[in-house]
């Protein structure tokens, strides 16, 4: 056995083989993000970075829109833009290396339901002050009422959005049953050759590449959030912690492994945001947001317009 | 949030719209609400819960609540299986 081979079949097979087990990807967002508490801020602020995005598309087509969230700095220098674009990176190379990347087309109905569930995210986000990862994950963490709030809008909205995908999921299979054709069978993942894990390979270097660049220019925190962030996205990734089906699954399948490990997840992240906050290590009024009927709304909105994207 | 840009970035054009959606939507809500996020009327008011029941009671009620769910969904689980 060669190098390349035992590195392959003990490394890479186990990191970008199977998913990894959901509570695994728990415990370390968990502490991944209390480690990034402590170097600039829990994990938070894709959203307003999206919406500056889009207050800058808005901009160029002549609209002058102003930001819901602080104010307008260009996507390169704002910490939150650098962040979601990490998370993307992150995203991006870790499905290349497992070899999951791949252009999927939807129907024109899908399409509209994904446009009206971005728009209801959007509402809900500016309601509760947050998204799902700011004003939940984040904020139970940090000890903010508006976490829990957000929690009990995100069931209710995980309710109506569940009922919805069951009703859909009925009329779909009378559609099948009427027009049945058998389904080639797809070769195993790991069977087929492609190139993915070598663009994979090389995205990650233009990461470090980009990182590097921002420390040789003195911005040495955006280099680090960025490096932080790919690393969130590429745990997101690998154990498909996605908290839409942690909320889906409660009242759709029932199977809700995923939402004991986000559970686990805010356990451990609960506890090491007391130790940090108790001891002043970092601030305690570190993303506190308000909490009242909007969290509440914002959540149900959230809750609902994520089910029926599909995220 | 972060489920539509990892499907996005698995290259899902579905979440790539909803993307889209949210732009829009944050577009126009400084002009018809006339407020910025967690400014004006609409906002409650932010509580850190410590102040309320101190660092061990905050902690304390955290755990709980999350235990208590963490016990409900399994017992949904469970009780499915039957």
């Amino acid at each position: 056995m060669t190098l390349y081979e035992y590195l392959h079949k003990n490394i890479y097979a186990k990191l970008f083989g199977k998913t990894w087990p959901k509570w695994s990807g728990g415990i370390l967002l968990a502490l991944l993000n209390i480690l990034f508490f402590l170097y600039v801020m829990p994990l938070g602020g894709i959203y307003p970075a999206i919406a500056d995005w889009g207050i800058w598309i808005f901009r160029l087509v002549g609209f002058n829109a102003e930001p819901p969230w602080g104010s307008l700095e260009v996507p390169w220098l704002s910490l939150t833009s650098v962040l979601t674009v990490g998370l993307i990176l992150g995203f991006f190379i870790s499905s290349l290396l497992s070899k999951q990347f791949k252009i999927r087309k939807d129907t024109k109905g899908g399409y509209i339901q994904a446009f009206i569930g971005g728009i209801l995210m959007g509402i809900g986000s500016f309601l509760s002050g947050a998204c799902i990862v700011g004003g939940f994950f984040s904020s139970v963490m940090s000890l903010s009422l508006s976490g829990f709030y957000m929690m009990t809008g995100l069931i209710i909205g995980g309710y109506f959005g569940g009922k919805l995908m069951i009703w859909q999921g009925k009329k779909k299979a009378e559609k099948i049953v009427l027009d049945f054709k058998p389904v080639a069978k797809t070769p195993d993942k790991h069977e087929y050759k492609t190139r993915q894990p070598m663009i994979g390979l090389f995205a990650t270097i233009v990461l470090f590449v980009i990182a590097a660049a921002y420390v040789m220019k003195g911005r040495n925190l955006l280099g680090g959030v960025l490096i932080f962030s790919a690393a969130f996205g590429m745990v997101f990734q690998r154990s498909a912690f996605c908290m839409t089906a942690a909320f889906r699954e409660i009242f759709t399948t029932r199977a809700n492994e995923m939402m004991r490990g986000l559970l686990l997840s805010l356990m451990i992240g609960v506890i090491g945001f007391t130790i940090i906050k108790s001891n002043g290590f970092r601030p305690a009024e570190m993303l506190i947001l308000p909490a009242g009927w909007a969290t509440l709304a914002g959540g149900v909105l959230f809750g609902f317009g994520m089910v029926i994207t599909g995220g | 949030m972060a489920g539509i840009l990892w499907r996005s970035a698995e290259g899902y054009n579905r979440h790539l719209i909803a993307i889209f959606g949210t732009m829009i939507a944050a577009g126009l809500w400084v002009p018809l609400y006339g407020h910025k996020v967690g400014e004006g009327w609409l906002y409650g008011r932010p509580l850190l819960l410590p102040d309320k029941f101190g660092w061990g009671g905050a902690l304390i009620f955290s755990l709980a609540v999350l235990i208590c769910l963490y016990l409900f969904v399994t017992w949904i689980e469970v009780r499915k299986k039957k």
